[in-house]
């Protein structure tokens, strides 16, 4: 069985999933109602330095830039893949190649253009991220889930989790923080200019 | 001719380069390739009998490095020398600086939003061509391009904006500004640009950048602004010096040519 987070709750990959090198975060969501405007919603990646800053704006993991320097994180661009059985977007992290300042992987999505169009999570239902070892996708056992519910309202961008350092370890903590600015507050939040 | 003696000469590393060959064309020998070494094999962790957990160590060994990762290739770098813009700024494209390169966050996250500011009437014009080589035009009989579902460009009246979301379906496009008044001069303002971080590109129009070409009962057409996608990065130029009278000879001077024209001012629908 999957272990399933709470907003907040935190667990260690490593026990989890023992011997991860790779893993896979998956997120998901079902847009609810809709105007007729097409609703454009895509996952990120911060790499994330021990000051809570993005290393660079190259360390900003998204359509755009699908990988960052170093190679360690990629994202899988907006198609699904077999494997990702309901997830709309992923992002594979190479944990042993992770540069050593990067403390912590922080995953994100947006509503892209948001105000313009109206839209808000409050459209959103059933999002959820999960993070699963990349070599052993099938197995749930080794797979943490972390369902948002249908907190957010007007929020336009959302950071979903985070995976972080402890010591040796690497851990993943359930965040679900919403952001009413959409992906240009996130960004400048982190200490990148959306300019 | 080589004979058997000369066929073994010692080691690959070692042996004199071959010169009596003449079908080999390379004649340096290849340098030698440091290989990544293999970090050591982790210690097993003891593992007490009593408790549960496994203390796995997922940092590599101190000491070892880490081994080389196959088929990485790193996304292509942007283009260098020309100067990007901050959060905020304000920035005169002139004559001198015209051209701006966004980064790649820059050029994903928000849209692109222009606005013509003129004293007298007049229209803008955007062509644009996609990722797949198709060229659209949106005029304010076309305010949606390539569709009104998706629009990559968007017009209503003398504001337009580039949905950067899409910017990756994007190859480029040109913004051409003309007076309501075919037998208008040149059109004098300013063509402002603003990004979501809130940084501002102004683009004079001075209808003394003449470069006049056709008839003079054509309406006369500013070709202010051209934007390229280049390797995920948005760069944008001030076009001064510009001034073709017919649309048609207007777009066709920057690679707009696979649109269909009624007339050289009135381009089909689509």
């Amino acid at each position: 069985m999957a272990v399933n987070l709470s907003k907040g709750g935190n667990i260690s990959l490593t026990k989890v999933a023992p011997g991860l090198s790779k893993a896979v975060a998956g997120l998901g969501w079902k847009p609810r109602t809709t105007d007729g405007a097409a609703f454009d919603l895509d996952a990120a990646a911060l790499l994330v330095d021990a000051d809570g800053r993005a290393l660079s704006d190259r360390h900003f993991v998204f359509f755009n830039n699908l990988q960052d320097p170093s190679g360690a994180v990629v994202h899988q661009g907006d198609n699904r893949t077999g494997d990702g059985d309901g997830d709309d977007e992923q992002i594979v992290v190479d944990l042993a190649a992770l540069p050593a300042e990067v403390v912590r992987v922080v995953f994100l999505a947006s509503i892209y253009e948001a105000e313009e169009r109206r839209q808000n999570f409050g459209q959103v239902s059933d999002a959820y991220i999960r993070v699963f070892d990349a070599e052993d996708p099938q197995n749930d056992a080794k797979t943490v889930v972390f369902d948002l519910g249908e907190d957010a309202s007007t929020e336009t961008a959302l950071v979903f989790g985070e995976l972080y350092r402890n010591g040796d370890d690497w851990k993943f903590r359930a965040v679900g923080q919403g952001y009413a600015s959409g992906l240009a507050g996130i960004v400048a939040d982190y200490g990148l200019a959306a300019a | 001719m080589s004979t058997a003696s000369t066929l073994l000469r010692g080691a690959p590393d070692t042996a004199p380069v071959r010169d009596d060959l003449g079908f080999l064309r390379r004649r340096a020998r290849p340098r030698a390739v440091a290989v990544p070494e293999a970090p050591a094999p982790a210690a097993a962790p003891d593992l007490p009998v009593a408790a549960p957990s496994l203390a796995l160590d997922l940092a590599p060994p101190a000491g070892a490095t880490p081994p080389a990762r196959p088929g990485r290739t790193p996304l292509p770098p942007l283009l260098r020398g020309l100067p990007g813009v901050g959060q905020g700024e304000r920035r005169l494209l002139s004559a001198d600086a015209p051209v701006v390169q966004l980064t790649r966050v820059q050029t994903g996250v928000g849209g692109l939003r222009g606005e013509l500011h003129t004293a007298v009437d007049a229209s803008v014009v955007v062509a644009y061509e996609l990722a797949d080589r198709t060229q659209g035009v949106v005029r304010d009989s076309q305010p949606y391009g390539p569709d009104d579902r998706r629009p990559v460009v968007h017009l209503a009246g003398p504001r337009f904006t580039v949905d950067l979301r899409q910017a990756r379906a994007l190859r480029r496009f040109v913004v051409v500004v003309r007076p309501a008044d075919p037998a208008g001069p040149a059109v004098e303002g300013v063509l402002v640009l603003t990004t979501t971080g809130s940084s501002r590109l102004e683009i004079p129009l001075d209808p003394s950048d003449a470069g006049r070409t056709g008839a003079a009962a054509d309406r006369t057409s500013t070709v202010a602004l051209t934007g390229h996608l280049v390797r995920g990065a948005l760069v944008l130029r001030a076009e001064h010096a510009r001034q073709v009278r017919p649309l048609r000879d207007a777009l066709a001077a920057y690679g707009y040519r696979g649109l269909s024209w009624r007339d050289a001012d009135t381009v089909l629908a689509g």
